[in-house]
Formats: structure tokens, sequence, C-alpha cells
């Protein structure tokens, strides 16, 4: 509280500088604290280390800020990353297939889920909220079925590389999350559909009127949001080497605060890649800091959901103080 | 506005120095780290507690947490423990297959790990249930009762659960030491309950087309609490009457030592501070370097009236 009042105080360019950069000074203050709490927080192999685990939370935090922006939610992205887990695992283990095809076909079915949210909120118009819970309910269930809850595992060796890899020092989940999130900077800062995601999450009716097809974006957003969770899930698939029904499982209120602490508005039209990196960065780093110092589970709990309240109170503070 | 953000900088690194004590650990002092799979479960959280208050009571530090079943999670609580600096790392597997990797990293980096319940590949030590030898122990305790009220022959009820692999195990030994030591039983009924309710149910079918059983003999603690519902609510509670089982659970517990239908069920280890002082031996050998057998199974002891008393408390 001290740094808004100190920035505020210094006028608006501080200001404004806060809002475009503010949540990189608490990632900035938080990497401070630990290096100076704990002895083993600053040294490479931890850094990588929470770079490697946040890497999937980035991944899907890129489709599902895609969905904020649009003024939606997608509550299913967890439960898609389950199925993805999953539907690879059989096709490899059970069915034999080649990990190249088993992959690339649960990509397609994670593009399809997506797909198939974005048809049914734009067609039917039903609110983004029950659509994706529905489908979470059902993707769970359709996951259970297949791996009667018991975990699928046994894949070729090569598989592992996806998830436990490295390339040089990088591990290779934090290269396709590098990957991930420049594609979605770049979608957003520089294309035209990107720009359209902004305009329909801003003010849906403008953007229709301004001859924007509304619908079409909207099944881009979701079934953009749904690749991602493959992706994502098929990382997961491959750290773990071992698929299960419970891998996705309340993944989406990680992606939720990570792109909400990254200053994405979950009422649409704001936001930023490279703001969602350090959304995810700051969950990652407190996550690791957090146990670094020995600070027991449920303490953990009750500041990581302070850290989220506080960084929404900021945001809707900062926002009042601009309109 | 670079000013600024530099105050805020240094505000900040003071307040961090001033409100937190680096977190240098003792020299010698033994770290652990447990991941267990559910921290809302009340057997799992007075594991991690007791095992906790006897660490720090040895003058070691443990921090425990809960993965929710979740093995990515779990995952990422083992690398940062290692990340820590932790000594021995004890994990419940939230899927052993899965945690396999993770746990060859942190035996690379010098860390002993214990693998609690499952038979995984990277650990120093995995402390085991041989589930047959624990369904074997029911079996024969029913099979002294039936011997002992009945002159050998009654007829038996198993509540089972094949469906799971442990339990599978668990049924067959009951069935074994009934073979065994009371030939002249009659099982009547065998059928699955992994919970009360399903216990209560299946009892209450069982009880309506054999309604002379006498003893129960079941894979868990969640079959005989319904069990002993179904038995009360249909007046079969006897001196004659006797179920048998496995858990040691609460209701179980009282149940002994009210004398209702349960007579005997098997606790593994025995309690919390039993269970915590045989995982810390475990870590202080590891930890001044001594090798441990790979594998360790638990101890298996039968609850009865006798000594119901040392293991239940209000």
């Amino acid at each position: 509280m001290y740094s808004i009042k100190n920035l505020q105080g210094a006028g608006n360019g501080a200001a404004s500088f806060a809002k475009q950069f503010g949540i990189y000074l608490v990632l900035v203050a938080l990497l401070i604290f630990f290096s100076i709490a704990s002895e083993n927080f600053l040294n490479s192999h931890n850094l990588l280390n929470v770079a490697r685990q946040v890497s999937m939370l980035g991944i899907v935090a890129v489709g599902f800020a895609f969905v904020l922006l649009l003024g939606g939610i997608d509550l299913s992205v967890g439960s898609v990353i389950t199925l993805v887990n999953i539907v690879c695992a059989w096709l490899m283990v059970e069915a034999g297939w080649n990990p190249v095809l088993a992959v690339l076909a649960a990509l397609l079915l994670s593009s399809l889920i997506g797909f198939m949210n974005g048809w049914i909120i734009a067609k039917i118009q039903m609110p983004p909220i029950i659509v994706t819970l529905a489908m979470l309910i059902i993707i769970e269930g359709v996951a259970y079925l297949i791996s009667d809850g018991l975990p699928i595992y046994g894949f070729p060796e090569s598989f592992a590389v996806i998830g436990q890899g490295y390339l040089g020092p990088i591990p290779i989940p934090v290269i396709i999350m590098g990957i991930v999130m420049a594609l979605g900077g770049f979608i957003l800062g520089k294309t035209y559909f990107g720009r359209y995601f902004y305009a329909v999450g801003g003010n849906e009716e403008a953007a229709k009127l301004s001859g924007i097809d509304v619908n079409k974006v909207k099944y881009l957003v979701y079934t953009l949001s749904g690749f991602f969770a493959g992706v994502a899930g098929v990382v997961i698939l491959s750290r773990t080497n071992s698929g299960q029904v419970l891998s996705g499982k309340g993944f989406e209120f990680d992606v939720l605060t990570a792109c909400v602490l990254g200053g994405v508005s979950v009422s649409g039209g704001h936001g930023k890649i490279s703001n969602v990196l350090a959304g995810v960065l700051i969950l990652g780093v407190l996550s690791n800091g957090l146990v670094l110092l020995d600070i027991s589970q449920f303490v953990q709990m009750v500041i990581k959901g302070s850290v989220l309240l506080g960084a929404v109170a900021l945001d809707s503070l900062q926002q009042r103080k601009g309109s | 506005m670079k000013k600024h953000l530099y105050t805020l900088l240094a505000v900040i690194s003071a307040v961090a120095m001033s409100a937190c004590n680096r977190n240098s650990d003792g020299e010698g002092q033994v770290k652990i780290g447990m991941t267990v799979q559910d921290l809302s479960n009340p057997t799992w959280s007075g594991y991690c507690q007791a095992i906790q208050k006897e660490a720090q009571a040895n003058g070691a530090k443990m921090n425990y947490v809960a993965c929710d079943s979740n093995v990515s999670k779990q995952i990422m609580q083992i690398e940062n423990f290692v990340a820590r600096g932790m000594d021995v790392i004890i994990v419940h597997p939230a899927d052993p297959e899965g945690i396999e990797s993770a746990c060859r990293e942190a035996m690379a980096a010098g860390v002993k790990v214990i693998s609690w319940d499952d038979d995984i590949k990277n650990a120093d030590v995995r402390w085991l249930i041989d589930n047959k030898a624990l369904g074997y122990e029911v079996g024969k305790k029913a099979s002294e009762f039936i011997n002992e009220k009945h002159g050998g022959k009654a007829e038996v009820a198993i509540l089972n659960y094949p469906q799971l692999p442990v339990l599978l195990a668990r049924g067959n030994g009951i069935r074994e030491a009934l073979t065994e030591h009371a030939p002249n039983a009659d099982i009547v009924a065998e059928t699955s309950a992994i919970n009360p309710q399903e216990g209560i149910s299946k009892m209450e079918t069982i009880f309506q087309s054999n309604p002379n059983v006498k003893v129960v003999a079941c894979i868990g603690g969640g079959g005989s609490v319904g069990a002993n519902e179904a038995a009360k609510a249909a007046g079969k509670l006897a001196e004659d009457f006797g179920i048998f089982a496995v858990d040691a659970t609460k209701p179980e517990l009282e149940a002994i030592k009210n004398d209702e239908g349960v007579r005997m069920s098997v606790i593994v280890t025995g309690t919390d501070q039993d269970v915590a002082e045989t995982v810390y031996g475990f870590v202080e050998k590891l930890a001044a370097g001594e090798e441990l057998p790979a594998r360790v199974y638990r101890e298996l002891i039968p609850v009865t009236h006798e000594n119901v008393d040392k293991y239940y408390s209000k």
C-alpha cells in the first residue's frame, strides 16, 4: 500500500508507470524479498526450476487471457488438460500410436472442445461461465470413462523429452512457454484479429456495428484457449510420465489468478501478454519461495489469496482513478 | 520517476530484511520435507503433525504439504524441497509411476527419499504394508473366534473390495487364513463394501439371505462400521457374533470398547506417535548416512477389547 501512495504522490508520470509496470515491480520486490530471506532462492538452478514449474500455467494463461479479453471465461481448461492427458496416454499405450500422432490427435481434440465452447456461447448465446462449467463436468466424466480412474503409463521413452528434457540449460517446457507467449503477444499486438479481441471485449455492440464478425472472433478465441490447454496437457503428461484423471483439476483457478494478477480485466477489453507472464511468474515465485522459507501450506494459501485480492484491488483503484 | 522506483525498491527490501530473518539453518540440523496426498484426511494430518512434533523434539526441522492427489503438484513440491536443501524427503505418492523422475532427481542431488506405502524404484527406503499378511491376520482372528465360540463351525460373510489390487490381496489373505485355521467354517457370502453406507446395505442383504451369519470379516474399517450398524439394527448383537476388520478407525474402536459387534481391528504400526517415532527413526538413520533395508514392512497390531484403551481416546 505504501507503494501506491508513494507513486501517486509523485504525479501522473509515475502513476501511469506504475499502472503499466506495477506488476513487474511486485515481481521484482518478491524476487528481492526471497533472495534476502532464503539462501536457496537466488541460484540459476532454482530459478530455472521455478520457470519450469510455471511453464504449463503460462501456456494455458495465453489462451485464457484471450478469453478474458473478450469478456468471457473458460472454466473447462483444467478438464481439457485432464482429457488430453488421458486420451494421449491411451492412444500411446492402449492403441499403440506413435507419440507424434497421439499428440497431434490430442491437440486436435482439445481445439475441437474449445471450438464447441465458442460455438455454443456465440450461437446459442449462453453465458460462458455456464457453458464451460458444463463442459468441465462432461469432459471430466469422459476422462473417467476412458481411464476408469486408473493411471495410464508405460510411454515410449522419447515422449519424456517434451516435459523433462533440456535444450542447453533451459528446460523444454520453458521454451514451449516462451514460444506460446511470443505467439500470444504477436497475435494481440500485430494482427488485426488480435485487435478484434480488444474491440469485442471492450464493446461487443460497437464491434458488431463496425463490421467485425463477432461470432467468428469467439470461435477463434475459445478454440485457441482449448488448443493451448491441450499443449499444456501434453507437457504435463510428459512431465509426469503417467496419464491421470486428476492432472488438470483446479487448474482453471490458478490460470484465472495468474491472468488477473497480470492485469487482464475480468470484464474484458484490457490486458497484455507481457503482464500475464509477470502474473504467472509471481505465482511461481510465491509457491517456490514460501516453501524455501518453510512456511506451512495453510499459511501459503492465505498469502496467495491475499496477493490476488491485493492485485485486483490495486487494479480497481487505478481503473477508478483513470476514469 | 526512476528515483521513486528506487525508493520503492529500497523500502521493500528494508521491510523484507527487517520482517524476516534469513532462514539460516542450524549447523547440522536435519531438514525434512514431507508431501502427502491429502491433508483434509484426518489420518494424514494426524501423522504429519505427529512427525513434525517428533522432529522438533529432536532438534530437526520438518515442513509438510499436500498435493491433493495431483501428481504434477507433487512433483513440484519435491523439486521445491530439493531446492530448499532438505536432507530427507518423505513421499506418500499420488501416483507412484508419475513421481519416479522427480525422486530420481532428488536422490541424484543427494537427498534421501522415503516412500510411504508404495514400492517405487527411486527411494532409499520403502515403508510398506503387506496387504496379504494384513488380511491373513483378520482371517486368523476370525478363525480363533469361530473355534472358541462355535466349535469351529459357523456361517461367515466376507466384505471385500477386489476393485483395488491392494484390497484384493487383503481379501485373499482373509480367505486363506479362514480355510487354514477354521476349515469347517462356511463362507456363505462374499461381496464388496468400501464405506459405511455400502457396509450397511450389503450386510442387510446378507442378513436377509443368511440370517445365521455369525462372523463378518472385512478388508477395511468402512465396511466393518456399516456391518456393525446393520447388526445392531437387525438385533444380531450377541456374545457369539463378531466382526473382524482392519484400520482401527475411531468408530471401530468405540464399538470394540462398548462390546458391540466389532471384536478386533488391526492397526498398522500403532498410534500417530508410534508412526512418528518409526518414521523419524528412518530419517535419523538416513541423515546419518546409515544404510536401511530397501523395504520395511509395517507392524500389524490387532486391537481387541483387551488393549483398546491404548489406541482409543475420545
